[in-house]
């Protein structure tokens, strides 16, 4: 009654009721897979108001039926004969940049308003192919990723919901630094803030991420494949950084996931309590063993190996020589890593790397994940409802359910027979705004 | 007598020292000898070195018997019958510490001054051995200087060099740096960038504090900044002023890079000693040059070997150097031969680093073709004007008694075909081989 109260005055004295008008979607579905890993079903409506499901109901409703009232903005969108799922999650991108030969020079030109410009163009484009989520795990630039994140949650520019995790928490020196290879001085500039030496100074960085408005921390266990050093693929923070990083994460209520090759690096990070692995190259069953302890995630990304692979077989690539030497080294596992993974009962989220591989090209890991011994269903759920539990968001994200956000794609084929469908996705839907 | 105690008193007490005391003896028998360019070509003469300088010049293939010899004394002789010999070559506008190629902009946020101090050790080695005795280095940084004085020491192998230290330009300028994000700008800020009379001044004294031999300025925009900047007038008057009194006040002459007619003319207006590059010169120009007594330093190898990669839009090269470049290119064939007609005073320079370091006597040709010059001026181009815009005519550009005992030799006769100087076969520099056939 109250509420009622609200919405006479302000209509009686500002004449602005339409702000109460609902926009409303409906989605005709000829098929529907409302939450992945449960059934398909035929001829459904789903409802969304205001960007969040309200409802799905069985047949092709009107826009009476579905409840919309005379000034609502109701539109209809008929995917009868359309294959309709929840908009996929992609666990692990860089949605800032995107590997090229001028990467390196990059870095020292591009200003924060160049990466955010720049990082726009890819997150259209990654909507585009069907992505409504993303989780960015390190971006090189400052604060151009939480600026695009929240230029798109404001409707500035278009793209996926992005979840950030700013600059990643790395060793001086480690993979996650990025100034090797530079003058002293200009490394001096390059600084990240991610950077930390110690737990003291590891639970600043942590705490740092966090008061710059990220949404999760991202750490680099052991060594990585792109940058730009001969230091193995090992591990690379200590134990009580590992879990200085962990609790600080914790305590500041949000998740770390750890980038991990080298098995001591993987299973220490496990040990430390990380809530997910990226990559997960050289895993063994006392990984295994940890993995289903925590129920943590792992987050393979087989097109990264499969793109650095493809990097280092051509001469004339720009890698690096140590990049080269590493990429040749764990692009090739990477397909039997998952594989070992799967059979041993480990969670899967989806993840890419893209930023790595070309943005927009993040569906190609469904065939991976495939080919790496998962039903279609289980990589679709991997991209839904595993990716918005990874994400802590499985409230909101993941499945067509009521109060979930209105994010839903469509293709014309069946995924559950041929995968490849998601590369190629013809309808994109997120907060009830059909792109 | 006195003096013979003291040596024998040498000898006995400091033995390495007294080595020092002997001298070292070069017999140069040359088939024909350009001794002094301008001058007349001499058959069967030897040019006899002491201690790195030239003793004298004499006809006839001189023995070693001939010398005034002291005991521990070392004499060399080369035969070089066959072969005519000139002075050793000058390049006034090198970049001994950078070659210029995709990564080069990449380079410059990864390599430290020591990182460039040991690529202009390979450059200027490579300069040395064709033939380039001597050469006056206009950009790169303090590295320059380390390596100058290295190679005086006898630490590095490389040419004589004046060097700049650093080019000064105006904020944003033709020598100021581009293309970066504004904070790392602020890291690889240029020293000598000066705005404004005073700052300029400023920006000269610290120069010669460094140890700049020369001052170089940036007085018009350039092919090869990173900005849509033209190539006219970038330092103003009072500016140009400004370094040309200060530089003088500091014994320091003033080279002045200038494409654009204004930039030229306000140049030598202020007093500069030489232009490099001179591209869009006019009447006006060649007057002032004349009444100032300057020098123009045409490097028309710079858009000669450009010219392939301006045209083409995959090249490494952004967009607008391209254009300032493509700008520069079409006036490259005519401005020379109308400064060398109009009684401009020509020095030889090419702007290698710009292209591969080695490649410099490449210039001679086109200082034929498209400038006008005969053979032998272009050889005086690269000797005595090149001695005399370095203000060093007593002991460099010819092979006369007193002069450094640096001299090249070649098979061909370079005053038939002056390509010949693009290969050398004997290089001599202070009475030491670097190169024999």
């Amino acid at each position: 009654m109250k509420f009622v109260g609200m919405f006479f005055l302000c209509a009686g004295a500002l004449v602005f009721s339409p702000v109460f008008a609902a926009d409303i979607a409906i989605v005709h579905a000829g098929r529907l897979l409302a939450v992945p890993g449960g059934a398909v079903t035929t001829e459904q409506s789903v409802i969304v108001r205001d960007g969040k499901v309200e409802a799905v109901m069985s047949g092709y409703v009107t826009a009476d039926q579905a409840g919309a009232a005379a000034d609502d903005k109701t539109t209809v969108y008929d995917l009868k004969n359309m294959f309709v799922l929840p908009g996929l999650i992609d666990g692990h991108v860089h949605i800032t940049s995107e590997n090229n030969p001028r990467g390196r020079l990059q870095r020292v030109e591009m200003s924060d308003a160049d990466y955010a410009l720049a990082g726009a163009g890819f997150a259209r484009i990654t909507l585009k192919a069907g992505f409504t989520t993303v989780r960015d795990v390190g971006a090189r630039s400052r604060d151009a990723v939480f600026a695009l994140r929240d230029g798109i949650a404001r409707g500035d520019v278009i793209g996926p919901r992005i979840y950030a995790s700013g600059s990643t928490i790395s060793v001086t020196g480690g993979h996650g630094d990025g100034t090797q290879g530079y003058s002293d001085d200009i490394a001096e500039v390059l600084h990240s803030s991610g950077v930390c030496d110690g737990a003291s100074a590891c639970r600043k960085a942590v705490r740092d991420q966090v008061r710059r408005g990220a949404d999760h921390i991202k750490l680099t266990a052991t060594a990585g494949v792109l940058s730009n050093t001969s230091a193995g693929l090992e591990q690379q923070f200590f134990e009580d950084e590992l879990k200085a990083i962990m609790d600080a994460t914790h305590a500041m209520g949000r998740k770390a996931t750890a980038h991990a090759h080298g098995v001591n690096g993987i299973n220490a990070a496990l040990r430390a309590g990380v809530d997910s692995i990226e990559h997960g190259t050289y895993l063994d069953s006392e990984s295994i063993r940890l993995f289903k302890r925590n129920n943590a995630y792992l987050i393979p990304t087989i097109l990264a190996g499969v793109t650095v692979a493809e990097w280092a077989d051509d001469p004339n690539s720009f890698l690096l020589p140590p990049q080269r030497a590493k990429a040749k080294e764990v692009g090739p596992k990477m397909l039997d890593m998952a594989r070992r993974a799967h059979e041993g009962g480990v969670s899967i989220a989806f993840g890419t790397d893209s930023g790595v591989s070309k943005h927009g090209e993040n569906a190609r890991e469904f065939q991976l994940l495939v080919d790496a011994g998962m039903t279609p269903m289980q990589a679709i759920s991997a991209a839904t409802v595993a990716g918005a539990e990874n994400l802590g968001k499985s409230n909101v994200l993941g499945s067509i359910e009521p109060g979930k956000y209105g994010d839903l794609i469509a293709v014309e084929g069946d995924p559950l027979v041929d995968i490849t469908q998601l590369e190629d996705v013809d309808f994109v839907m997120k907060d009830g705004v059909a792109y | 007598m006195g003096k013979l105690t003291f040596g024998a008193l040498c000898v006995g007490f400091f033995f390495a020292a007294s080595t020092a005391q002997a001298a070292d003896w070069t017999i140069i028998h040359a088939g024909k000898l350009l001794a002094v360019p301008g001058g007349a070509i001499t058959e069967n003469q030897s040019v006899i070195i002491k201690n790195g300088r030239v003793e004298r010049v004499e006809p006839g293939f001189s023995a070693t018997q001939t010398l005034d010899t002291a005991d521990g004394d070392e004499v060399s002789v080369y035969d070089l019958s066959d072969y005519f010999v000139l002075p050793g070559l000058m390049d006034m506008h090198t970049h001994l510490s950078f070659e210029i190629g995709p990564s080069a902009k990449l380079e410059s946020v990864e390599l430290s001054e020591a990182d460039y101090a040991l690529r202009a050790a390979q450059f200027g080695k490579r300069t040395l051995m064709a033939g380039f005795t001597t050469v006056r280095n206009l950009g790169g940084g303090r590295e320059m200087l380390a390596y100058r004085d290295a190679v005086n020491e006898g630490i590095a192998i490389g040419p004589r060099i004046y060097a700049v230290g650093g080019g000064i330009s105006g904020t944003g300028g033709h020598a100021d740096n581009h293309g970066f994000r504004s904070d790392i700008l602020e890291v690889m800020k240029n020293p000598n960038v000066c705005d404004g009379a005073d700052d300029c001044r400023r920006a000269v004294r610290s120069l010669v504090r460094d140890g700049a031999d020369v001052i170089k300025i940036t007085a018009t925009g350039g092919v090869l900044s990173e900005t849509g900047a033209g190539l006219n007038q970038q330092m103003l008057d009072d500016e140009l002023r400004a370094v040309v009194e200060t530089a003088r006040s500091m014994g320091r002459k003033v080279a002045a890079h200038a494409h654009g007619t204004d930039g030229i003319n306000a140049a030598l207006k202020a007093g500069v000693n030489s232009i490099e590059h001179g591209t869009f010169l006019n009447r006006e120009s060649i007057r002032l040059f004349r009444r100032n007594d300057a020098y123009l330093v045409p490097t028309l190898l710079a858009p000669a070997m450009f010219a392939p990669i301006l045209s083409d839009p995959n090249s490494f090269l952004p967009a607008p150097q391209r254009e300032k470049g493509l700008i520069a290119l079409a006036r490259a064939q005519q401005y020379v031969h109308e400064a060398h007609a109009g009684g401009v005073k020509i020095a030889y320079g090419t702007d290698a680093g710009v292209f591969p370091h080695g490649l410099n006597g490449k210039e001679f040709k086109l200082l034929v073709d498209w400038g006008g010059l005969t053979p032998m001026e272009a050889i005086e181009a690269a000797t005595t004007n090149a001695a005399a815009l370095l203000g060093q005519e007593n002991a460099i550009g010819s092979i006369e008694p007193g002069k450094y005992g640096d001299l090249i030799a070649i098979k061909g006769d370079p005053l038939t075909d002056i390509t010949e100087l693009e290969d050398i076969d004997f290089v001599m520099k202070e009475g030491v081989a670097y190169k024999a056939p």
